[in-house]
């Protein structure tokens, strides 16, 4: 169920409209919210809804355990209930095709059970660890064992061949479940940050499992940290007109990015990249071009729906955008490109590697696995690999270089000022579209040739002669347009959430409103007339 | 009075935001005005509304579409029976073969008309395509209507889309007795298009309107989508798309084959041979997919199939269009021309005897 689908707007049309019938009555919104979720993330396929169960039992469990004191046994039934639940309801309706699934489901609950029920043998220190080795192991065993299972077997068998061992790789496909990376990453931090003492437990199941399946934000994030949004479940959600419309105009602008900008420049990018070979430099340089576009828009796009959606249901997720493009150097462009996975990678991988505490050496590998595990993260394949080695290799160089703080002693506003952070951002801007190369391509033997034809053609001149030429240039402006004049206003105005901001204001001056309607007049008709005719799923979604 | 001033305000509002609409539509999303003028035929499906003259105008063409009084799109009328001397090619479609938005000089039968005749070949080509039809309405036409000219021989289009129509529109079923007729008619869109035709400003709006085309075409669109499941496209998908793989619509179904089947040898029977032509369709200026990717590989190799692939293949150029680019997507006049060079290729190499063409031409070296 997509966010732009006509079946997702009734869907949430009917979860919003239950869902405040029922205000003032928190445990039933809960539960509303927890069964819209699975069945929001059931409507893909719903034998991954045990997969869901498994990990909020889990952690729930985990939670409780790496907190400290001992519990009640009850909970673990609870838990162990919420997951042999779900696996006889998603199985049940087509048991002759799911009985094996059945049978792991309930083996994987006994195989839970016995597990918190021997951890219980522990104590002290011993347990709390004991408990957070668990999570870890089960959440990145999932991640492992669904998102990178065919991808390490093929590549073994790959590294025999190449030395002349003759080996077979075992012919099992695995589906990768959607949303899986976001949300074992939100319920890792839920128990690290416990075993942090960051935040207490909670001992509400429902409340827990609503947090991990939370349909705005389920399949492709913001990765929420528990400590943030789990609160925001046990307390009362007010009715707020004006929370409700600026939820709602935030979707639309979200709608807007992903249907009328996204959606139509994929088309260049997926031509430019149907087989590099035989393209041409000024094609490559507007595939690449539109690629950026593209994932911008997608991803960005897909966030402010999100948070527009939980604005509307009550809720605050986190900002994971903020004008990315306008970065100078790398590491300003990941404290604005994808927050929420950064600043995890950050709290969780970077830090406890030694983060920069260790001297200049350590700080650069830091850099570089955190970065690598980060390229790593969005999918199975050596490109991914690639494009986070390259980001990991130039935070490094410009750390080195210590150009952040070199750029930070010279004001902006100044004359030199603009030259030298308008050089940077130039210079940043194509790093960023070097590594989109490479995240786009599907070899790395294909982003090599793209990254050629683009050399090319800004050595060739290609870039001023024949590129304003081409039919996919104007194609590419037509649809990046107005994207870049929000950008523009919202960098130079400071306000990040183009239309709900205040320019409206019931306050505003008579002009200003009729500015403002004509504006959501705009998007909404590009919303409506520009989106593509070929819907796109959303990018992030493989990953 | 508070509660007038606020109705005042929405209403004042709502007819604001439809200026607004129109206005960023003939500016950013110019519409493609391709009316269609159906009526329901006696024989139950769809016919061109006898007589209608109108026109399709978009951000690249215009054309006007002539209907003689038959419903066939022509000047002039046909009688029933044959002239002497002249053999007919009655072809069966949906607005390709009909020549949605160009001329009738432009259009598919009016080349293939001239390209036989220019080869000796004495033919009439009678148009019996209507827009939106699929196999099942071209077999119901001809077996009601197209019979009755004579032809000698019979060309049905194939487009990817005619098994979504077939099954649509629920003329006819297959089960384990073979190909049965179900419902008796089908006739979309045919009650409502009249009465709204009799709603005063309803043809200046339907001309003229960007906005009511838009809403219409989405409309339409949401519906189909609805109806049809709402088909998605992913990002496997769209990178096998780019690949060519024929992933993006269903194989035809023993339903689409059993009608093939019939109307061939429906036509058989009345002594006209059966062709099936392949309308491609168009990714980009230089990328087309034929439709026969949906039928099986030994209907493809079978005598009677036609397409125009390599002619397409062999003509394609960044520079020049084969398909509209801006309305819906129909060929353009060069593309009509290759499509019709195809058909009376083969019609010629296959029965050049039976359409009298080397007569015609040993009368004309006497």
């Amino acid at each position: 169920m997509l966010f732009n689908s006509a079946i997702f707007l009734g869907f949430f049309a009917l979860v919003f409209s239950a869902y405040w019938l029922l205000r003032q009555r928190i445990v039933a919104q809960n539960m509303l919210i927890l069964g819209a979720s699975y069945i929001f993330y059931g409507w893909w396929d719903s034998r991954f809804l045990i997969l869901i169960a498994a990990s909020t039992a889990c952690d729930y469990i985990c939670g409780l355990g790496v907190a400290g004191p001992r519990f009640a046994r009850f909970e673990k039934f609870k838990a162990i209930g919420l997951m042999l639940g779900v696996t006889i309801l998603v199985t049940l309706p087509n048991l002759s095709r799911d009985y094996l699934i059945l049978c792991g489901g309930i083996g994987g609950a006994l195989v839970l059970a016995a597990f918190f029920f021997g951890l219980e043998q522990f104590s002290g220190p011993v347990r709390r660890k004991a408990y957070l080795t668990l999570s870890i192991l089960l959440n990145l065993g999932l991640l492992c064992t669904f998102k990178y299972f065919g991808f390490f077997t093929e590549s073994l068998v790959a590294a025999f061949n190449s030395i002349g061992l003759q080996v077979h790789a075992p012919m099992v496909h695995i589906l990768l479940p959607v949303g899986i990376s976001f949300y074992t990453f939100q319920t890792l931090s839920y128990t690290i940050d416990i075993y942090r003492k960051q935040m207490k437990p909670t001992t509400r199941l429902v409340d827990f499992a609503a947090y991990v399946a939370f349909f705005p934000q389920l399949v492709a994030g913001p990765i929420e940290r528990a400590k943030k949004l789990l609160p925001q479940f046990q307390t009362p959600r007010v009715w707020d007109g004006d929370k409700i419309q600026s939820g709602a105009l935030l979707f639309l602008w979200g709608l807007f990015k992903k249907i009328a900008i996204a959606d139509n420049v994929a088309p260049l990018a997926n031509a430019a990249f149907a087989d590099p070979a035989s393209t041409t430099p000024s094609l490559m340089l507007i595939g690449v071009l539109a690629f950026s576009v593209q994932i911008y828009c997608d991803f960005s796009g897909y966030s402010d729906m999100a948070r527009g959606l939980a604005r509307m249901l009550g809720f605050d997720l986190m900002l994971n955008f903020n004008l990315p493009y306008f970065s100078r150097t790398p590491s300003e462009f990941w404290r604005r490109w994808h927050i929420s996975l950064s600043t995890w990678l950050r709290d969780y991988l970077y830090v406890p590697l030694g983060g920069n505490r260790g001297g200049k050496i350590m700080t650069y590998r830091n850099l570089m696995l955190t970065m690598l595990l980060g390229g790593l993260w969005h999918g199975a394949a050596w490109t991914f690999i690639a494009w986070g080695a390259f980001h990991g290799a130039i935070l490094a160089i410009y750390r080195m270089a210590n150009i952040d703080r070199g750029l930070a002693s010279v004001p902006a506003r100044s004359g030199q000022g603009i030259l030298v952070h308008g050089a940077a951002w130039g210079v940043m801007t194509m790093l960023t579209l070097i590594g989109w190369t490479l995240f786009r391509a599907e070899t790395i033997g294909e982003a090599w040739t793209a990254m050629a034809l683009m050399g090319e053609a800004v050595t060739s001149g290609a870039i001023i002669t024949t590129l304003p030429m081409l039919a996919q240039t104007k194609t590419l402006l037509f649809y990046a347009a107005p994207l870049i004049l929000v950008q523009l206003w919202q960098r130079f105005s400071g306000e990040l959430e183009f239309l709900v901001s205040p320019l409206d204001g019931r306050s505003g001056s008579m002009v200003q409103r009729f500015a403002h309607f004509n504006v959501l007049l705009a998007v909404l008709c590009g919303a409506v007339f520009l989106a593509a005719e070929d819907v796109q799923e959303f990018i992030y979604f493989d990953f | 009075m508070k509660g007038l001033k606020l109705t005042g305000w929405v209403l004042g509002a709502g007819v604001y935001a439809a200026l607004f609409a129109e206005v960023f539509l003939r500016v950013f999303a110019p519409q493609a005005f391709i009316p269609r003028h159906v009526v329901a035929a006696e024989y139950g499906v769809r016919m061109n509304q006898p007589s209608k003259v109108y026109r399709q105008h978009t951000p690249e063409t215009v054309a006007t579409i002539e209907m003689n009084s038959q419903g066939l799109r022509a000047r002039q009328n046909y009688s029933l029976k044959k002239p002497d001397g002249i053999k007919r090619i009655a072809i069966f479609g949906d607005s390709y073969f009909l020549g949605f938005e160009v001329n009738l000089e432009d259009s598919f039968a009016w080349h293939l008309e001239q390209n036989m005749r220019a080869a000796g070949c004495p033919v009439e080509v009678l148009n019996f395509a209507v827009s939106g039809f699929g196999t099942a309405e071209m077999l119901r036409t001809l077996e009601e209507r197209g019979l009755g000219f004579e032809p000698d021989a019979v060309i049905f289009s194939w487009h990817h889309t005619d098994p979504a129509d077939n099954m649509r529109s629920g003329l006819y079923k297959i089960d384990d007795s073979g190909l049965q007729p179900t419902n008796a008619r089908y006739v979309p869109t045919t009650g409502v298009q009249e009465k709204l035709s009799k709603i005063p400003f309803y043809e200046p709006l339907s001309s003229t309107s960007h906005l009511y085309i838009a809403l219409r075409e989405k409309g339409g669109r949401l519906i189909k989508n609805i109806l049809t499941g709402g088909a998605v496209v992913t990002k496997e998908a769209s990178k096998l798309e780019t690949l060519e793989q024929p992933n993006d619509r269903p194989p035809a179904s023993p339903l689409d084959l059993g009608l093939i089947a019939l109307a061939k040898k429906t036509s058989e029977a009345a002594n006209a041979s059966f062709y099936l032509l392949d309308i491609p369709t168009v990714q980009n200026r230089t990328w087309f997919r034929s439709g026969f990717r949906l039928l099986p590989q030994k209907l493809i190799d079978a005598d009677y199939t036609v397409s125009p692939m390599a002619q397409f293949e062999a003509e394609k150029s960044p520079d020049e269009k084969l398909y509209w680019e801006k309305g819906h997507r129909h060929l353009t006049p060069k593309g009509n021309r290759l499509l019709a060079a195809e058909m009376a290729d083969r019609l010629r190499a296959a029965q050049g005897n039976d359409l009298n063409c080397h007569a015609a031409q040993k009368a004309a070296r006497l």
